[in-house]
């Protein structure tokens, strides 16, 4: 059975390789704020972090599972421990195609009016690359509010 | 370093007295070989400027033919050269342009089995093409020689530009690792304009050693816009063509 623990300094090399077959964002992948999915024979199979950029929102990031592990349950098992883990409101950016997916775990697409100043960057560089057809699917950013359950105080 | 003759010195003043230039620079872009694959949209102006800066040798390499639907944006070419190859109309006109440098047509079809012969060593390549196949050509030929390369495109009103050179930068693969879609695509004459007219920026400071490339940032332009935006791009560890470099 896959478990999920904090990453260690051993996994970082495995994550970057995770988000670099995912093709996703190789930025800001410090392994502290990761955590990782792991196969009972040691492999690292998935992994997800939760960033925080300059102008303050966080952000439900780097979520890969290996291919040969997939339709198991391990990435909404790593974004529920994440989010879980991190009350209050998140985001997260994904490609049109998983808006669904994220839906069911309670995102919200948002658009740019709503959007904090990173993301709204990042939808107009990602809308950029569409542009000069680099990326063939759009970009949707997407937000979960949640009341925080930490005494009771909402972010 | 070649020598400045009287009339280099006349000709080329106007850039030599741009500070850190000098005579020094100018003799630098003299010495310097090229190479520009594609003699279209992009290939025009990164042409056009580097012949008209004295840039020594510019190989221009191109197996297309001049056709009417190119004249939009491809300044090298015009009316009376439909049906000529590019690479031999392109040299026409920079040789009319600048008779003080060589001008090396090639009309051969760039490979991963010819590039060795048709690239040879220049201390530059700038990638003017207009399909992915090829650029992983010269992107792989640009990591096995250690040749800077100079990566622009264009599709419509939108285009990008950025300097490669790993390990210190990311390839070409490891920012686009899969070739987006092929085909005939709509372009703005203007656009390859801008993009095109960047390259040729940044090989002249690379040449001359002055100022700084975009190394590791991707610059995009939109032209509908009328912005430009910085995107900073990283090595893929993994990436299969230049992953084998030392981080």
């Amino acid at each position: 059975m896959v478990q999920l623990r904090p990453a260690s300094e051993m996994d970082a090399p495995g994550i970057r390789t995770l988000v670099h077959q995912a093709q996703l964002n190789p930025l800001d992948l410090d392994w502290p704020r990761f955590i990782v999915a792991v196969s009972p024979d040691g492999e690292l199979v998935g992994c997800g972090q939760v960033k925080t950029h300059r102008d303050g929102s966080r952000e439900l990031a780097s979520i890969v599972v290996a291919p040969a592990f997939r339709n198991q349950g391990i990435a909404r098992a790593i974004i529920e421990h994440l989010s879980g883990s991190h009350p209050g409101m998140l985001y997260l950016t994904c490609r049109t195609s998983l808006g669904s997916f994220y839906e069911k775990l309670g995102y919200q697409i948002i658009q740019k009016e709503e959007m904090p100043l990173y993301f709204r960057r990042i939808s107009h560089l990602f809308r950029l690359m569409n542009k000069a057809h680099l990326v063939g699917d759009g970009l949707l950013v997407m937000r979960r509010e949640q009341e925080s359950n930490i005494c009771g105080l909402a972010e | 370093m070649m020598e400045l003759n009287d009339t280099d010195r006349i000709r080329y003043q106007r850039q030599i007295s741009v500070p850190g230039w000098g005579e020094e620079g100018q003799a630098r872009i003299k010495a310097a070989r090229v190479f520009i694959a594609g003699a279209g949209g992009l290939g025009s102006p990164v042409a056009f400027y580097l012949a008209a800066a004295g840039v020594g040798e510019i190989t221009i390499c191109d197996s297309d033919r001049v056709e009417l639907t190119n004249l939009n944006r491809q300044l090298l070419h015009s009316d009376e050269r439909i049906g000529e190859l590019k690479a031999e109309s392109a040299a026409k006109t920079l040789r009319r342009l600048n008779p003080g440098i060589q001008v090396v047509p090639n009309s051969e079809h760039l490979e991963g089995t010819n590039a060795r012969r048709i690239i040879g060593k220049p201390d530059i390549l700038l990638d003017c093409l207009d399909n992915y196949a090829t650029r992983y050509v010269l992107n792989a030929y640009s990591i096995e020689h250690g040749i800077p390369l100079v990566h622009g495109a264009i599709w419509g009103w939108v285009g990008q530009v950025t300097f490669l050179s790993p390990p210190v930068t990311p390839c070409l693969k490891c920012i686009v690792p899969t070739p987006p879609p092929g085909g005939i695509f709509p372009a703005v004459g203007v656009t390859p304009g801008v993009i095109g007219t960047l390259q040729a920026m940044e090989a002249l400071k690379f040449l001359t050693g002055i100022g700084t490339n975009l190394m590791g940032t991707m610059l995009f332009f939109d032209g509908e816009e009328m912005t430009f935006n910085p995107l900073q791009v990283r090595r893929g560890v993994s990436c299969p063509a230049c992953g084998h470099l030392p981080v």
